[in-house]
């Protein structure tokens, strides 16, 4: 490569990441949601990163289902790393499932964050959809099997154990 | 190879099949003591995994992987798909019985010394296989989405947090249009199930390259052993099937009589179950230093591990000659043990942030 060459190659490439440094002047700006799981009715933490001070994001839930606004946020801070950290109640009526947190600004700046929702506890909010109680215990289902399918699986049980038992014992 | 030493007739499509898949190959020397139970113990996993893969590709079928519809399809699972109960209880059961006899083997294989040279590498892809043994319980814990499954998620995702980088995959952040339970069920049925093939294949490969490892005796000195040996790798395999279908027989037997538990419907934010038996270990260090341990002391056990091959590399095989190490890893699994008692008796508390 000539010299001539070689210098338009830096020349070209400093005036791409010049171009990149005035678009992206901080960056794509981030969002991250605490807790990912929420019941319905509970409050979430949405962090915002990488945003110009001033800024004002609309944070909207985005569902198959459903689509909530649930508030602004403006992004604080000083030069070109500022943010936010602001807490939204998920509303208790929000059907449970996998939604996107979407924060958006009318420039059209984007950043996304994944929160799964579940159904409603008690206490998460006033007047929840469906109140159901964390518990440990097993769920209580109807289990018994016809007898055909017993007497099926025991016999797959005896023959295996037989056959086994005929394959560990054969003389070598 | 004399094939004549094994007179026993065969009938005559298993003649035909003998010769038409050449399965003379398979009749190739290997010690005696590769027969007995403690050196099957592999071969009673690999077997276990064959009935985990048939009946989890049965379960793939009636399985919603949705955060809201995973608990509602386990639920049809037992109450409406066919034999979907039975299935799923074999299926629940086999992976604990192959966690025993995976345990078990990578004791045996500690406690014997087959780790040493030539053998190192095997002992590398064998802890690849216990890792990924652990991960397919664990995801498969999760998918049930029941409280103890959406609780192991969340310890999970916080963990992920921990490792920075390498938990990105674990993070809910990493796939915006993908929620995590589809991409740990991807985990539980792909991913993980390729990984184990391709390691069980060089599993597999290694034994076969290096032999069994010898018979310990106080002067046994660690070899390659291939092609030596008075027994033949037939009747192995044959010894191997015979467990494997005793593994059948029981998760079948322990399936009709305790079938495979489901908890409520999970809640988010909820610390109110405790983990299964080979998690359980973790509670107490958990309880001590946070979320954090759930990465940091599996990383440095299995650090640990992965150094044995380098901190043992005398060719000696007797327990006698490596009470070192040995000790030291008897009161690392005490350590667990006391740790998974303490913490199944203990009242619950919660770790959560």
């Amino acid at each position: 490569m000539t010299g001539v060459w070689k210098r338009a190659l830096i020349l070209a490439s400093g005036m791409v990441l010049a171009f990149a440094s005035e678009v992206r002047a901080h960056g794509e700006p981030e969002i991250v949601v605490e807790p990912a799981i929420v019941a319905a009715g509970s409050e979430v933490t949405v962090t915002g990163s990488e945003m110009e001070p001033g800024e004002v994001f609309t944070i909207a839930l985005e569902g198959t289902t459903a689509s909530v606004t649930l508030g602004e946020a403006t992004a604080a801070g000083e030069g070109e790393q500022a943010g936010f950290v602001v807490e939204f109640l998920i509303p208790a009526d929000t059907p449970p499932g996998s939604y996107t947190l979407r924060a958006t600004t009318e420039e059209g700046e984007t950043a996304t964050a994944d929160l799964t929702i579940t159904a409603p506890t008690e206490t998460a909010g006033d007047e929840p959809a469906t109140v159901q109680e964390p518990s440990g215990e097993l769920h209580a289902l109807e289990r018994s099997k016809p007898f055909p399918q017993v007497a099926g699986a025991s016999v797959v049980a005896l023959l295996a154990a037989g056959l086994g038992l005929r394959l560990f014992l054969a003389r070598e | 190879m004399n094939i004549a030493t094994e007179p026993r007739p065969r009938p005559a499509v298993g003649e035909w099949l003998w010769e038409r898949l050449g399965l003379e190959g398979l009749a190739y020397s290997v010690p005696q003591h590769a027969n007995r139970l403690p050196y099957t113990l592999g071969g009673m996993t690999l077997t276990g995994f064959v009935i985990l893969f048939i009946t989890g590709i049965y379960l793939a079928q009636f399985y919603h992987p949705h955060p809201t519809e995973a608990h509602s399809s386990v639920i049809y699972i037992i109450t409406g798909a066919p034999l979907g109960d039975l299935v799923r209880s074999i299926h629940f059961w086999t992976a604990q019985i192959v966690t025993v006899t995976v345990l078990l083997h990578m004791l045996r294989v500690l406690f014997t010394g087959s780790y040493k040279r030539p053998r190192e590498v095997n002992w590398y892809v064998g802890l690849g296989l216990l890792a990924v043994t652990l991960g397919l319980v664990f995801s498969g814990s999760v998918l049930k989405m029941d409280q103890e499954g959406v609780e192991a998620l969340q310890h999970n995702k916080e963990a992920a947090e921990v490792l920075g980088l390498l938990g990105g995959w674990f993070s809910a952040e990493f796939s915006r249009s993908v929620p995590l339970v589809t991409r740990l069920f991807n985990g539980h049925i792909a991913i993980l199930p390729l990984l184990f093939a391709l390691l069980i294949a060089s599993h597999i490969y290694l034994v076969k390259q290096h032999g069994i490892s010898p018979k310990v005796t106080k002067d046994a000195l660690s070899r390659a052993t291939a092609g030596e040996g008075e027994s033949f790798f037939s009747i192995h395999l044959r010894r191997m099937a015979g467990y494997g279908l005793l593994v059948l027989s029981a998760s079948v037997l322990l399936s009709l009589v305790f079938p495979a538990p489901l908890g409520q419907p999970g809640v988010a934010g909820a610390e109110v179950t405790k983990p299964w038996w080979m998690f359980i270990w973790l509670f107490p260090a958990e309880e001590a230093w946070g979320v954090p341990a759930l990465a940091i002391v599996p990383a440095i056990i299995g650090l640990l591990l992965a150094l044995v091959p380098v901190l043992d590399c005398s060719p000696y095989m007797s327990p006698a000659r490596r009470k070192g190490l040995l000790i030291v890893s008897g009161v690392i699994l005490l350590a667990i043990v006391v740790s998974g008692v303490v913490a199944t008796l203990q009242p619950l508390s919660t770790h959560l942030e």
